[in-house]
């Protein structure tokens, strides 16, 4: 009685006539970074938990460690080092890499040899492993400048120069928000739709962050959640003394 | 420097704004955000507030 009484009335309906909902699944935009889609048969609660899988669950590539070995820039280390770690870095194939890879990335850049400045960008880093790269080509990291100056007479000019190493590392967005595959990911009721009995629809709205393509994101939200269930009914069925 | 993300959503928005700085020049800006994909308005005030102080500051460095 006690458990029944959690169900809700429609769905301790289904249990009991073996009638089920079942999930629809329509696909209403589909961009490079971004997927609209539509559900209906689910709960909210499922789709929260969908959401919050997505968020933080989701593992990819992000810098993690910062080696400086020369930054007389502008930026302290420290802001140098949180710069590349926002960075998101594309892999073709997540999976076949371990929570204990490191992959090495190196960044090499100066100033001209004349006054004036040059502009590094994320296009720059250079990576160890050839299918690990920079999800974006211009994504400004520093400026070098170069300035000249005369004391007594004499010119001279002051150059700045960094050189790093980089150590990028698989992790989750529960983690740190760099390790977040997703950006904006939310779901809205909508409302005025001729509704089917015990069911709501809910529209996703999912934008990538150019890390992971967005489908492999949702599919690997949901293979998260399904290995968790798996696990507790493992759990359930095998306890342990 | 241009924050690498929208600090509200984490949008990557710093890879477009040399386009952004350099087409502010002749178009309004709200027209160049709606080209480059910056709808939120999170992301919005991040080009709208951003001034860049870095060559202020390269005289003292």
């Amino acid at each position: 009685m006690m458990a029944r009484s959690v169900l809700e009335e429609d769905e301790a309906e289904g249990f009991k006539t073996g009638m089920q909902s079942f999930m629809e699944l329509k696909i209403i935009e589909h961009g490079e970074n971004e997927v609209k889609i539509a559900l209906s048969g689910v709960k909210v609660r499922f789709a929260n938990a969908l959401r919050r899988a997505m968020i933080a669950e989701v593992p990819k590539l992000a810098i993690d460690e910062v080696n400086i070995y020369e930054n007389n820039s502008l930026l302290y280390d420290e802001d140098l080092a949180l710069r590349l770690g926002l960075i998101p870095l594309k892999t073709d194939d997540l999976s076949s890499y371990s929570d204990e890879d490191r992959i090495s990335i190196t960044l090499e850049a100066q100033s001209p040899d004349r006054a004036g400045y040059t502009m590094v960008y994320s296009k720059e880093l250079i990576s160890s492993d050839p299918h690990v790269e920079p999800a974006f080509d211009n994504i400004p990291i520093v400026k070098l400048i170069s300035t000249e100056r005369e004391i007594s007479g004499m010119r001279s000019v002051a150059g700045q120069k960094i050189s790093i190493e980089a150590i990028a590392r698989r992790g989750i967005g529960k983690e740190h928000a760099k390790w977040q595959p997703v950006t904006s990911c939310s779901f809205k009721e909508l409302k005025n739709v001729p509704r089917k009995a015990n069911s709501e629809q809910l529209l996703f709205t999912i934008e990538g962050d150019g890390s992971l393509p967005v489908d492999d994101i949702v599919i690997e939200a949901a293979r998260i959640l399904r290995d968790k269930c798996n696990r507790l009914i493992e759990e359930l069925a095998n306890p342990r003394e | 420097m241009i924050p690498v993300r929208c600090y509200t959503c984490g949008k990557v928005i710093s890879e477009v704004w040399d386009e952004y700085k350099e087409r502010i020049k002749r178009e309004s800006p709200a027209k160049v955000m709606d080209d480059l994909g910056i709808r939120r308005y999170c992301c919005r005030r991040m080009f709208l507030s951003h001034e860049e102080l870095i060559d202020e500051m390269a005289p003292y460095g």
